[in-house]
């Protein structure tokens, strides 16, 4: 889902609010704390989302600099989302192998309690083995226009990245539909008034084709 | 739509943007047969009058790609996929079947610029945009080994989205010119008729058998409407 190669396939969404004139260092420091930070084989979350520079998403020591995400009157920026996930039903397999090799050891492991702990750390044992699934989506805001563009159209990958990227850079997003653009057109106020009471308007009637026997 | 979305210009029941959602696709049936009827060219200061470039006119084609779906049945869902869907039978026969199109493939030509975009009703998404130059980015950069590879990135980007800005701009133009249209009764009146003509012409010519249904049905769809 790159800004720099390949064909594109994105969401439209409009800025509500504006960046502050010192935004350059303002932005900097936001994106310090809500760079993505990686998930660690010894920690317990599953999931981690953040901004990554754009040309070094997998960089992740590095700190996100002006000179990394500001192109002109533009922001472009990596969102970086990393998961671990554990099948269902190979936990449950390996739980129940685990207790029961318990079991024949004569430990006595029975009950909720025992079988968290096991999987706490038959889990902690998968963590260091299996590689977390990744995924980068570039972002391009563009200051002029305040318009942001996502190169993704998922809905829970587009709704985590509206929650972070307002939360980074404390404007408001919304999604760019053909509703929203008739909405802030400018209208004469007849206009107005007829958008409000506007219908569908059929061009042919539904014709659902049933089969008899 | 974010589940957040807040109906802030005081519409009542449905948020507006819900209940304005049949726009998007009324808009892209709109333009599949407004494409037809200008002859796959549009002058450019017409739809946007602060047209920056010099090209005055823009092609549009219909690309390989179209879904359909009627409005109130989501799930019945048409797929076409091939050439020529600018007269494509199967398309006007989904339409005479009441759906609208839900996704859009076009072809744009502005001077040496070629397009290509799938345009979603539902969201508004542009998909699988190509863009196309007479020149590359590289090559233009090759003779100037100054360049660093930052600014080399930022030349690579700005370049790229300035195409999307084209895109954007125009396919914004021609829903103003569609939303002005469709506010007034010249929308009925003129656009309406012109679609179901251009239906019925279509299936006449592609299927003949469509012919007495086609001209019955619309005839009682004129009735209905009027």
């Amino acid at each position: 889902m790159g800004i720099l190669s390949g064909s594109l396939t994105y969401l439209r969404f409009r800025v509500e609010g504006t960046a502050p004139p010192n935004f350059t260092e303002i932005f900097e420091e936001a994106l310090g704390v809500r760079r993505f930070i990686p998930l660690h084989p010894e920690g317990e979350d599953n999931e981690s989302f953040g901004f990554v520079p754009l040309q070094k998403p997998y960089a992740d020591d590095e700190p996100i600099l002006n000179d990394q995400f500001l192109f002109g009157d533009c922001i472009a920026l990596g969102y970086r989302e990393d998961s671990i996930f554990f099948p269902k039903a190979m936990m449950r397999d390996l739980v129940q192998k685990r207790l029961s090799e318990r079991q024949e050891k004569n430990q006595s492991d029975r009950g909720a309690v025992a079988k968290q702990a096991v999987q706490a750390a038959i889990m902690s044992e998968m963590r260091r083995r299996i590689l977390p699934k990744s995924k980068v989506v570039d972002c391009f805001w563009d200051l002029s226009r305040n318009e942001v563009r996502f190169f993704a159209r998922g809905k829970g990958l587009s709704e985590r990245f509206v929650a972070l990227f307002e939360q980074t850079f404390q404007v408001k997003l919304r999604l760019k539909t053909f509703a929203d653009a008739a909405i802030l057109s400018n209208l004469s106020l007849m206009d107005k008034g007829a958008l409000e009471t506007l219908k569908p308007q059929e061009i042919f009637k539904i014709v659902i084709r049933t089969e008899v026997n | 739509m974010r589940a957040d979305d807040q109906d802030s210009d005081g519409f009542h029941g449905k948020t507006s943007h819900q209940r304005l959602s049949f726009l998007g696709p009324e808009f892209l049936t709109w333009l599949y047969f407004h494409i037809d009827q200008v002859g796959g060219e549009i002058l450019i200061s017409k739809i946007l009058p602060k047209w920056p470039s010099r090209e005055q006119i823009m092609r549009i084609a219909v690309g390989k790609r179209i879904n359909l779906r009627p409005l109130t049945a989501p799930e019945m869902r048409v797929s076409i996929v091939g050439t020529a869907l600018d007269d494509s039978g199967e398309v006007l026969q989904a339409i005479r079947a009441g759906a609208y199109i839900d996704s859009l493939s076009l072809d744009f030509v502005i001077g040496e610029r070629l397009h290509h975009v799938i345009i979603q009703a539902v969201d508004g998404a542009i998909s699988n945009a190509k863009t196309e130059q007479s020149f590359s980015v590289t090559d233009t950069m090759e003779d100037d080994e100054n360049l660093s590879m930052q600014e080399t990135t930022a030349e690579s980007i700005l370049l790229r989205m300035s195409n999307l800005d084209e895109i954007e701009d125009l396919l914004d133009g021609l829903f103003i010119q569609f939303l002005n249209r469709r506010l007034a009764h010249v929308f009925l009146s003129q656009d309406i008729f012109s679609m179901r003509q251009t239906v019925a012409d279509g299936l006449v010519a592609k299927l003949p058998g469509m012919a007495k249904a086609a001209g019955s049905q619309m005839s009682v769809d004129e009735e209905v409407s009027t």
